[in-house]
């Protein structure tokens, strides 16, 4: 249901306290979106932390009209793109290297349990995006392409291409 | 793996992963008067609910402040000592007063601004009751409420009153400070200092008095969640020995009852209802959660409902006045549907509206002499008097409810968004099935404005959206089988605008592609993508061809539909029942030569871009397989596609030509392997701007680097085991040689290996034309195939490459996540193995 453009609308007419509201209404999606662009649980959090603070300083620029979880995901995708470009000096730690170095008895359900590693193995960020967005079960894909403005038909064959993709390297 | 699985794997990491909640937000609530992260309240100071304010009553005897002679430097304990039972706290969270205090024991008025919202809340606090303190609230300038209040509620609203006990204080914990003429804590007293206090993750405590007698004390420390999050606080104690405290007048009383004073003419509230079997039978009425909000006419109420099926459903419904009527839109898992109401149907919604009459209680409906304990809640409440409880039931169900009891209960919180609350604590059978339901009123007159959200605003009909697919011959049309597992296989996605259409295809490899038919002239064309030229082609078709691209693979006849052959379906807005006996002209033979249809239900729920989506979903047998399949014919963009056809550029790249070969003959060529060859590489940003051009030689006894922006060359030579450098640019006849030893010679040989031939095999690659023997070359073989001087942060996403009989061109594309700029390289590999000197072409 959308519930996203009326949180948006009060919190643009000042009723900051509704963003508790949007962050939990949205938390998952958002994570899910970014999930391609962040190697690292810490990054992901600076990631989320820091488009939550981007709408509020952004919200005047929010448009009724406009689909309010797509403005929300453009967004987060920036600020993942902002906060990467900002940290490229540091050291990054390279994803197979990262594979290596993982304890085998680390939690398994965080940004680096194997089924995301290998998502991002062998996936193309958009695919990862929608496949990660699907995984939530409470999207269907023409509301993927809704969310991500892009035609059903490239969300349907993306996803079709990543779960392909997956379950072949899954297997092998 | 199983799909499912995958997902389910994936969403478990998404689930855990997410943060629960955000470490700005939670300092937000340092403004709130909720359970907050880093002011932690632990039960234990409950048991001194009672002596919240023993900040204040301290053993310390009471000290007016006397300004004219007042010693700012006066020991920490003596400063402390002046506060009494009578002073004004102000707490200030960077730089803006949150809460005022102003105490006067054993009264307490507060009031809490809400520095976002620009609103405030006044609080008064009678403490003379310890064990029953009383709590007057005024949201804005609305009523004063007055009611008991609970203890754990008023314990966070005055816990700022308790964070420092000064009782503990000693003075030689703190040093004086020159610089800001105050006190500063050892940090080695922090523990004992806040070691019972609400206040937890303090790290650095100051404390002066200013010189117009006013005592701060400023608290700094980082929060649990977020270690790297500093918040400081100041609490700045002021009006010492003076400050006064005069209680309201005119305060309703909602301990008693005041149930007619607040729903009289309500129409600004809130509800939310809870709906449960208390047995396990199978047959009872599923669980339900509703919420509600009504601001004037505007109402709005979600619906969840979770059955033993364990399916959930949700419905919003959305009732506003629209101009001179009414609109009611509906949401569920579908979409939204709006419907125009008139006065009538807007009343019969609005009695929908509630699941409890609650505006018709009446106070004189409850038995005030008989308050119950309602155990499942753990609170007392009164029972509605037997002859009114026919009258307070709307629930949604026919059958007949018995055995009802209700109780009533008047609260108020000290949230206030909330404010007086009413809650109905309800048992009932239906159909001898026995049911629990709360129902809780709130936020009278608080409710702000409601906003209809965004709506697919349908405003139009499926016959004048069909018509104007028709009429303009306009529209996307995407086909699709659906799998049992939900998949969406593609038939056929294709833009038509009049006799234009642009097809969307996949090669094999999953990359899209797009190709143009359409009318010229008197004739028809195609324009088609060449992957080598990076360009379309035109070529001329005739009719056949042209409808056996366009028309002849559409599903339905869009024309061929009549109006009035499909009806709405009950209870299940914007969807239709299409009748396929007397549509039987708008099957195409694509779709009834393969299939038996058996029935096709219309949805028009969909909007995207400015148009309504007709979907038609199709049940049909396979005349093959005898299997039942699922098909699906969306149609968007109705009125709304354009179709340009590309411009082919005129390209006489003399080197695509009939010397191509395939990579099997390439490698049967050079079976021996590729011992030497010229190559020149450039690059160039998306931008277009020129990054690099350098030409190398691999020679058996020779390498050569030559960078072509500058002119600048080396040249490494073998000379029967005698190596030396050759240094010098192409504009100049000044050259330098250097000995060098056999390493360097090999690493310079490496350095130009920039392909490694030995994995440059047809496995590797997949054709995508064969008459040019263009290919490209699979991902997963990048990093083994190519030696690539990427600029740092780059990363190869495609490659492309065409062999001919006398060089191989590789197109690769590479793309740098971080800065999102893209970069293309060519590399044009020749003079295979002729080992001749380059230097002497240049």
């Amino acid at each position: 249901m959308n519930t996203i453009n009326p949180l948006l609308l009060s919190i643009q007419k000042g009723n900051k306290a509704l963003l508790k509201n949007l962050y939990d209404a949205t938390r998952f999606v958002v994570f899910a979106s970014i999930m391609p662009y962040v190697y690292d649980q810490q990054l992901a959090e600076d990631v989320m932390q820091d488009t939550y603070l981007k709408v509020l300083d952004r919200i005047d620029s929010y448009r009724s009209n406009e689909n309010g979880m797509n403005w929300l995901l453009t967004i987060a995708k920036h600020t993942a793109f902002d906060l990467i470009k900002h940290r490229k000096h540091e050291s990054q730690v390279d994803r197979e290297v990262l594979e290596d170095i993982i304890p085998s008895d680390r939690d398994a359900y965080d940004l680096a349990s194997p089924i995301i590693l290998q998502a991002k193995k062998v996936l193309e960020k958009e695919e990862q995006t929608i496949l990660f967005l699907y995984a939530l079960g409470e999207y269907k894909h023409r509301e993927i392409a809704v969310m991500l403005n892009i035609p059903i038909g490239t969300v349907l064959w993306k996803y079709q291409a990543a779960i392909k993709k997956m379950k072949e390297v899954l297997t092998s | 793996m199983k799909e499912k699985d995958i997902l389910k794997a994936i969403k478990k990491v998404v689930v855990n992963a997410a943060p629960t909640h955000l470490t700005f937000l939670e300092k937000e609530t340092i403004v709130k008067p909720k359970s907050r992260v880093w002011q932690v309240i632990p039960v234990a100071t409950l048991v001194a609910s009672a002596v919240v304010i023993a900040l204040v009553s301290t053993s310390a005897a009471s000290s007016e402040v006397n300004n004219t002679s007042l010693n700012i430097r006066r020991p920490v304990s003596e400063m402390m000592a002046t506060l009494d039972n009578t002073y004004t706290l102000n707490m200030v969270v960077d730089g803006l007063t949150i809460y005022e205090y102003a105490v006067a024991q054993p009264l307490i008025h507060i009031t809490y601004f809400d520095v976002y919202m620009s609103y405030e809340t006044q609080y008064f606090v009678d403490l003379t009751n310890a064990e029953s303190p009383s709590l007057i609230q005024r949201y804005e300038d609305s009523t004063w409420y007055g009611s008991t209040v609970n203890p754990y509620e008023l314990l966070s609203l005055l816990s700022p009153l308790s964070f420092i006990d000064p009782n503990l204080i000693e003075d030689d914990w703190f040093v004086w400070d020159e610089t800001m003429e105050g006190y500063g804590l050892e940090e080695t007293y922090l523990p004992a200092l806040f070691e019972n206090s609400p206040l937890q993750g303090v790290d650095n405590l100051s404390i002066w008095m200013t010189t117009s007698g006013e005592l701060v004390i400023q608290l700094g420390g980082h929060m649990d969640e977020n270690p790297l999050d500093y918040v400081g606080i100041q609490l700045v104690y002021s009006r010492i020995g003076t400050t006064t405290v005069t209680m309201p007048t005119d305060v309703l009383d909602v301990t008693t009852t005041v149930i007619d004073d607040l729903i009289q003419d309500s129409t600004n509230h809130r509800f939310q209802m809870t709906f449960s079997s208390t047995s396990d039978d199978p047959a009872a009425f599923p669980f339900q959660f509703q919420q509600g909000e009504r601001s004037g006419e505007t109402f709005k109420t979600s619906l969840y409902t979770y059955n033993l099926l364990n399916e959930d459903i949700f419905i919003d419904t959305y009732v506003s006045p629209s101009n001179d009527a009414y609109i009611k839109l509906v949401g569920t898992h579908q979409g939204y549907t709006q419907t125009t109401l008139d006065a009538s149907g807007y009343e019969e919604a609005l009695a929908a509206f509630y699941p409890i009459n609650f505006l018709s209680l009446e106070e004189s409906w409850l038995d005030l002499e008989n308050m119950s304990y309602i155990e499942s809640h753990g609170v007392d409440a009164y029972p509605i008097r037997d002859g009114f409880l026919d009258n307070l039931m709307n629930l949604p169900f026919n059958d007949p409810i018995t055995d009802l009891q209700a109780f009533v209960r008047i609260d108020q919180s000290i949230y206030a968004w909330q404010g007086v609350i009413i809650n109905f604590y309800l048992t009932l059978n239906i159909n001898d099935l026995p049911y629990e339901l709360f129902f809780q009123v709130s936020g009278f007159n608080r409710v702000d404005p409601i906003y209809i959200p965004y709506t697919t605003s349908i405003q139009t009909s499926l016959e004048d959206s069909l018509a104007l697919a028709v009429g303009t011959s306009s529209y996307f049309v995407q086909q699709f089988r659906i799998d049992q597992d939900e998949s969406y296989v593609i038939d056929l996605q294709t833009v038509r605008a009049g006799d234009d259409y642009q097809l969307f295809t996949y090669t094999n490899e999953g990359y899209l592609d797009t190709e143009y038919t359409g009318r010229e002239g008197d004739g028809y064309v195609r324009y088609t993508f060449q992957f080598n030229q990076r360009d379309y082609v035109k070529t001329s078709i005739d009719i056949d061809t042209y409808r056996s691209i366009t028309t002849d693979p559409q599903w339905l006849i869009l024309d061929n539909i009549l109006p009035g052959t499909y009806e709405p379906i009950l209870n299940e807005p914007g969807r239709y029942d299409f009748d396929i006996d007397a549509n039987v002209a708008a099957f195409a033979p694509s779709l009834t030569d393969q299939y038996q249809i058996n029935d096709v239900i219309i949805n028009y729920t969909g909007f995207f871009e400015d148009s309504p989506i007709i979907e038609f979903q199709i049940n049909a047998t396979d005349r093959n397989t005898n299997d039942a399949v699922r098909l699906q014919a969306t149609y968007s963009y109705l009125g709304l596609t354009d179709i340009i056809f590309p411009t082919p550029q005129d390209n006489n790249n003399p080197g695509w030509d009939d010397a191509s070969i395939t990579i099997e003959t390439f490698n049967n060529l050079y079976g021996d392997g590729i011992t030497s060859f010229f190559g020149t590489y450039y690059a160039y940003d998306d931008l277009g701007t020129f990054l690099d051009y350098d030409v190398f030689s691999f020679q058996t006894n020779e390498v050569l680097l030559v960078d072509r922006s500058l002119g600048d060359y080396v040249q490494y030579i073998n000379n029967e085991g005698v190596y030396t450098t050759l240094t010098g640019n192409l504009t100049t006849n000044e050259t330098t040689v250097d000995v060098i030893d056999q390493a360097t010679f090999e690493s310079a040989q490496e350095a130009v290996s920039l392909i490694n031939f030995d994995v440059f095999i047809e496995e590797n690659l997949v054709l995508l034309n064969e008459s040019e023997t263009f290919y490209q070359i699979k991902a997963d073989v990048f990093g083994s195939l190519f030696h690539l001087p990427l600029p740092e942060g780059f990363e190869l996403e495609e490659a492309y490459v065409s062999i001919t009989k006398d060089y191989v061109y590789f197109q690769v594309f590479a793309y740098n996540e971080t800065t999102t700029n893209s970069l293309v390289i060519y590399l044009l590999i020749e003079a295979i193995n002729l080992d001749v000197n380059l230097l002497s072409y240049l």
